[in-house]
């Protein structure tokens, strides 16, 4: 076993944050809640939540209400799935 | 660095990223410290001889005694949001709030129904199951020791309403004094030797 297994997709520095971040708790994630953990200017998050939407992994949803309108994040099945696999993968490689 | 070392890394990255979005701590080690001694102060005959000073009731003492020790904890959370440039509403602060504050109100409602009724010596019982239920509301994402922290007020709380008294003494105050004094002192030492140890 070796790191070609990884998901390319999630083996990456910035998308591997998102993810972590969005599997490690059941409720979704605010965009700026996200950005703040993560440290990452707007465009630079937009562009990784996009790779990561576009490949299936997470779902968005605009939400308006009183103030500025704030976009939720949550993990798809397919993105849970992906992560698990990916975590399986980095266990095996360390023989775990 | 080896795939070992790349893949270990990798996983040392999720597993901090994920502690940092789940573990939080709603009462940090100076709040427990600054919370005991005010309690137990305050337990040790501070609450009679302040009710005279203030000319208040004693359930008013204790409301003050609360609004201090808050006032005190915001302070240390803003003043730690600023210091690591993040949202004073963090995801942490949100889930924290969700969890205290509906058992929080129940038990200011419940205690100030139990004056009204002058039923003195249940209030500390309220009081102190309530807010033990705040604190273990939080254990889906706290350490383990805020839980058990939780625990404690409640099973003190269930032991000090199954010894029902008649009128105010100043054993409720020294109640008091020993459970939100006494508790908080032992928890807020072990955290800070704790963080003490680690780092």
């Amino acid at each position: 076993m070796d790191l070609s297994k990884l998901d390319k997709l999630i083996h990456e520095k910035a998308r591997l944050g998102i993810m972590s971040l969005l599997a490690s708790r059941a409720e979704r994630w605010a965009f700026q809640d996200l950005k703040g953990e993560l440290k990452m200017s707007d465009g630079n998050l937009i562009t990784h939540l996009r790779t990561l939407e576009n490949a299936g992994y997470l779902q968005s949803e605009k939400i308006d209400g009183v103030g500025r309108p704030q976009t939720f994040y949550e993990l798809t099945k397919a993105g849970r799935k992906a992560f698990e696999d990916y975590l399986a993968v980095l266990e095996k490689i360390l023989g775990r | 660095m080896n795939e070992k070392e790349k893949a270990a890394e990798s996983l040392e990255v999720i597993r901090s990223l994920m502690e940092r979005a789940t573990v939080y701590r709603a009462i940090s080690g100076p709040t427990a410290l600054f919370a005991g001694v005010l309690a137990s102060v305050m337990g040790l005959g501070g609450v009679v001889k302040m009710g005279h000073l203030l000319n208040l009731h004693w359930h008013q003492i204790w409301y003050v005694v609360l609004g201090l020790v808050v006032i005190f904890n915001t302070v240390l959370i803003v003043r730690k949001s600023q210091r690591e440039k993040k949202p004073l509403f963090s995801p942490g602060l949100k889930a924290a709030c969700r969890a205290i504050v509906p058992p929080l109100v129940v038990g200011f409602v419940g205690g100030q129904v139990l004056v009204e009724a002058e039923l003195y010596p249940y209030v500390p019982a309220v009081w102190m199951s309530c807010y033990g239920l705040a604190l273990m509301g939080t254990g889906s994402f706290s350490p383990r020791s805020m839980w058990n922290l939780g625990a404690a007020f409640v099973m003190t709380g269930i032991f000090v309403a199954l010894f029902p008294r008649t009128g105010l003494s100043l054993l409720d105050n020294g109640i008091m004094g020993v459970a939100f004094g006494g508790f908080h002192l032992i928890y807020g030492a072990l955290i800070i030797l704790s963080e003490n140890d680690r780092s």
